[in-house]
């Protein structure tokens, strides 16, 4: 099943960059959250080489045999952990299994694009149909769906880009997909009813303060007074002056702090107040970028950018280059994928989006992020190997 | 297989991310290059606290530097028992005691009866302790966090990670303590907790309340310093992290003029008449009449500065210099000399003071104690004529009586560094009525504070010069050396050199023939006047309201101020007594002996050679 020839056509790019990534994780690991977790991002990265070396080995084109197992498979994950599913940080996000805990939905993302994939490169719909477009959106339900009832917004969200980014490089009607995107945005008003009161403070502390109020009227009398009790336990103020001199979140306050205070240089490995006397939370998972702002300043911050500037562009490079449409889409999945968390974690990391859990890929601490996108980056590997086999390699496969 | 239009797409998306990844840079830029300084300012306002450093306050000492009122760190290590019981706050109480036993010196089994003792909830565990000691106590409660490079070690000593014992805790409060206890305590006043919104509460001397303590309390307070402390997340400060920026400059010590010897002597004298006759409190000041010092100021009934709290805030009042009263027949000294002063009369003078009663024109019918006849000016006040009195000093005219008056301080402040002090009352001339002219020469219808009373006798005293009552001698810093010297100043001439040697005269007969034998002292020839007032008493009618206030015949207030040796005093010594009750009433009788007792140890005690030694000595030598 395995071919390991396919390892010698992989390409360096892709895998040096991988690694300096890690590497720089762990580092940042290490200062935020102590030996013990770093070591064990370490196991999780070496657990994540061997899928990754698998991955690169394996014949992409029986992807297209796996997708719709895989994606089954991810769907009855996805409900399990809503029935026996840890909380954590507020969120069934977690299922134990033997000792181990995995996010369940990092696996749902590339079981999506597998099946995405599968039917968009394989379907004998026209593309300029309807049906062209509504199968992949109804595969791309279930999932945000389950998702979102961990309830996890950042991530069911992200399936949203990935799914239009595919569904517009299978050359889908564009039309249809500007129809279809319209239609999303009349559903935002739904959408912001539909969320918590912890989701609405967030994007309240986001909004300037002159316009915080406006949301007001979108808002339910039980959760105005739920907000105020968060805003002001002891009940005095009105909530309009609360909400204007509310200041941003705190999370996102302390990681701007720990990125501005890097400077052009930074302030060395272990350095920065921020992270060393624990104001910013989330110091190895979300805001991992900003420890490493901290640390190494503008410089190290720009380079960190163009790593994951280089993986991307890769990943679109080795897309184009794919031997058929089943690999094109699914290395364009797997970059509009990584290329999302990138965006939205340091775009979060800088004030310029609201605070949502989505982890930086390869340097946040979490054994299922990192191991998905290892698995994620060896499939690519897979892609990129297989155009330069011979004709007669690619049948006997 | 490659379309174009999928071509010209993936170019698109890539354009797509190309701009998101060009904003994170530019915002990068933007934070880290350009508003750098902000956000480390910012970061600043969280990370960095300014923790005071407290200095000490200084300690009050008397004129022979024996102190009187010092600050003391507490510092013990105490034991919260309600939180040492509780298993959720304290998981392994027989660790926490080995544990304990170890760091302090002390015995495990003992610490373990200790936390277990019944009806207790807190316990001192060390006194005095080592900074170690100190240090292993706030490690055990986590109040610090130390840090390595990379790696967050909450313990020093090991053991547990999730170790925290907040029922252990230094009591590190500072305490105001006066070694002598009761001794000068209205003077020195006292201090307590600053009550102050907002302000830290363990130091138990920031705040004064009374006394010396808060008149001079600009150099006993000193000036605090403060550090910046980083602290963590969870408001535990970094050890590593902490410099002194600024230090604390510690309070300064304050002299007084008071002599602790004279102040026993004259406090364990007005104790013991307390005790004797019935009164409500009773005042003592000693004064040294050349410079002004205040020597001894004493009331009775005092309190303990140590404890306050049980006493009752009414006897905590400095009466000698918060409280004024009609000084009556005393007084009379002070407008003899005014009349002296003013040539309206001479001694030698001979002044008709009939059967023992006489009105006043347009005014009171005064009486005597008895019928006096014809006497000198001299022998109206040495037999305390309130009709020759009047009779006299009604030749001055309201204006010259007030005027003279006026010059020996009554009815205006002494300025002495004391707080809450009274100017007492002197109406002007202009208020005055026909009564006033009649009452005023005997010490009626004003009231002066016992300082204003010993003061004014000071003048006589000092041929003549009033000076300014002293409580401070001098400010010396921490390791002694005198900062500032309060110089002994005179403020005003009260009456010529001649008038005062003429009442000095008069004075000391009063003590030999007059009024006031029970004041003299054995070898020292004191002079002085006493003085029996009657008190005014409020009239009420059946709601409380007062209607009017008329002189008791019962209640009188009872004086003597006077100054030995009389040609060269040394010492001025006032005694008041208020509300004493008939029988024992008379100035000269109540007063004059306690006067003779405190005069006599005063003098002794400042080695003053008295005459008749000199005399016998003298005698001898003829013999021999």
């Amino acid at each position: 099943m395995f071919d390991l020839r396919l390892l010698k056509k992989a390409d360096p790019l892709v895998v040096v960059v991988m690694v300096t990534l890690i590497a720089a994780g762990v580092t940042v690991i290490f200062t935020a959250a102590g030996r013990g977790v770093a070591q064990r991002q370490i196991i999780w990265a070496c657990v994540g080489l061997l899928i990754f070396v698998a991955a690169a080995c394996f014949p992409y084109k029986k992807i297209s045999l796996l997708a719709y197992p895989f994606y089954g498979a991810a769907l009855f994950a996805l409900v399990l952990v809503l029935v026996v599913g840890q909380i954590r940080h507020g969120g069934k996000r977690w299922i134990e299994i033997a000792g181990f805990t995995f996010q369940p939905s990092e696996f749902a993302k590339l079981a999506t694009i597998f099946a995405l994939a599968k039917f968009l490169a394989q379907s004998r719909f026209p593309r300029e149909s309807w049906k062209y477009i509504f199968v992949p959106i109804g595969l791309i339900i279930p999932p945000m769906a389950l998702i979102y009832l961990q309830p996890n917004l950042g991530t069911a969200l992200a399936m949203l880009p990935m799914a239009f980014g595919m569904l517009y490089l299978a050359e889908a009607s564009v039309k249809k997909l500007a129809v279809l995107v319209a239609i999303g945005c009349l559903a935002l008003p739904p959408l912001w009813l539909e969320m918590r009161t912890y989701q609405k403070k967030r994007v309240l502390e986001f909004l300037p303060p002159g316009q915080r109020k406006l949301m007001l009227r979108f808002m339910t009398v039980k959760e105005k007074q739920e907000l105020r009790r968060k805003l002001d336990p002891s009940g005095k103020q009105d909530l309009a002056t609360l909400l204007s001199t509310m200041a941003e979140g705190w999370n996102s306050e302390q990681a701007m702090i720990a990125v501005g205070s890097g400077g052009i240089f930074g302030n060395g490995w272990g350095g920065g107040e921020q992270t060393r006397l624990g104001f910013l939370p989330e110091a190895h998972t979300d805001f991992v970028f900003p420890v490493f702002c901290e640390q190494w300043g503008f410089a190290g911050s720009i380079i960190i950018i163009f790593l994951y500037w280089l993986l991307i562009w890769s990943g679109f490079r080795i897309a184009g280059g794919a031997a058929d449409g089943l690999g094109r889409l699914v290395a364009s999945g797997i970059s509009i994928l990584i290329a999302w968390h990138v965006v939205v974690n340091t775009l979060m990391c800088l004030g310029l989006l609201p605070i949502t859990g989505l982890p930086l890929p390869l340097m946040s601490y979490g054994g299922s992020s990192i191991v998905m996108t290892m698995m994620s980056l060896g499939v690519l590997e897979a892609i990129h190997a297989r155009k330069f086999y011979p004709l007669s390699w690619r049948y006997s496969l | 297989m490659l379309s174009k239009s999928h071509k010209m797409r993936s170019t698109l998306v890539l354009v797509g991310f190309i701009l998101c990844f060009s904003t994170i840079i530019a915002r990068l830029f933007s934070i880290q290059v350009l508003r750098h300084d902000y956000f480390v300012a910012r970061g600043k306002k969280i990370y960095e606290t300014r923790e005071l450093i407290y200095p000490k306050r200084g300690s009050i000492l008397d004129r022979n530097l024996k102190v009187l009122a010092l600050s003391e760190p507490t510092n013990i290590i105490c034991a919260d028992l309600r939180k040492i019981r509780d298993p959720k706050l304290t998981p392994n109480r027989d660790l926490l005691a080995s544990t304990l036993a170890r760091l302090l010196g002390l015995e495990r089994d003992r610490l373990n009866r200790t936390f277990a003792l019944k009806g207790r909830e807190a316990a001192y565990l060390k006194r005095k302790p080592t900074q170690e000691m100190i240090d292993a106590v706030e490690v055990l409660r986590r109040d610090r966090v130390f840090f390595e490079a990379g790696r967050r070690s909450t313990s020093l000593y090991g053991g547990e990670k999730e170790f925290i014992y907040h029922g252990i805790f230094l009591d590190n409060r500072v305490k105001r303590v006066h070694p002598d206890g009761r001794l000068l305590c209205h003077i020195l006043g006292f201090v307590r907790d600053d009550p102050r919104p907002g302000k830290v509460l363990v130091r138990d001397d920031s705040y004064p309340v009374a006394g010396i303590e808060k008149s001079a309390d600009r150099w006993l307070k000193g000036e605090a310093g403060w550090r910046m402390k980083n602290i963590d997340n969870r408001r535990r400060w970094v050890l590593s992290a902490q410099v002194v920026e600024k230090p604390a400059v510690n309070g300064q010590n304050v002299v007084l003029t008071i002599d602790e010897g004279i102040q026993f002597i004259c406090e364990e004298e007005i104790g013991r008449q307390f005790e004797e006759v019935a009164c409500k409190t009773i005042s003592a000041v000693v004064v040294n009449p050349r410079t002004g010092e205040i020597l001894a100021m004493a009331n009775f009934p005092n309190f303990d500065p140590n404890n306050i709290v049980e006493f009752d805030p009414e006897r905590m009042s400095n009466q000698a210099v918060e409280y004024s009263f009609e000084p009556g027949s005393t007084f009379k000294a002070i407008t003899a000399a005014v009349a002296l002063e003013g040539r309206v009369v001479t001694p030698e003078e001979k002044v008709d003071c009939g059967p023992g009663y006489w009105k006043a024109p347009k005014g009171p019918r005064l009486r005597d104690y008895r019928p006096q006849g014809e006497l000198t000016f001299e022998k109206v006040v040495v037999k305390s004529s309130n009709i020759g009195m009047a009779k006299v000093c009604g030749r001055l005219g309201a204006k010259g009586l007030w005027g003279g008056l006026r010059n020996f301080g009554i009815g205006s402040k002494t300025g002495v560094l004391l707080p809450g002090e009274i100017s007492g009352t002197l109406r002007p001339p202009n208020l005055w009525t026909g009564y006033s002219l009649a009452e005023v020469p005997m010490g009626q219808e004003l009231a002066v504070t016992p300082l204003q009373l010993a003061m004014a006798f000071a003048a006589i005293a000092n041929d003549g010069v009033l000076m300014k009552p002293l409580i401070v001698k001098e400010i010396r810093d921490e390791e002694g050396k005198v900062v500032r010297r309060f110089e002994p100043q005179a403020a005003r001439r009260a009456v010529s050199e001649k008038t005062a040697k003429t009442m000095k005269s008069i004075l000391r007969k009063v003590v030999t023939e007059g009024t006031g034998k029970r004041a003299e002292i054995e070898g020292y020839s004191p002079g002085g006047k006493t003085g029996t007032a009657q008190r005014a008493l409020p009239v009420t009618d059946e709601t409380g309201r007062i209607v009017k206030w008329v002189y008791s015949d019962t209640i009188f207030n009872s004086t003597f101020c006077g100054f030995a040796p009389a040609e060269d005093p040394e010492i001025v010594i006032l005694v008041a007594l208020q509300s004493t009750v008939k029988p024992k009433h008379f100035g000269g009788t109540v007063a004059a002996p306690v006067f003779a007792r405190i005069g006599e140890k005063a003098l002794k005690y400042l080695q003053v050679q008295p005459h008749e030694e000199k005399e016998e000595n003298t005698r001898s030598a003829q013999l021999n």
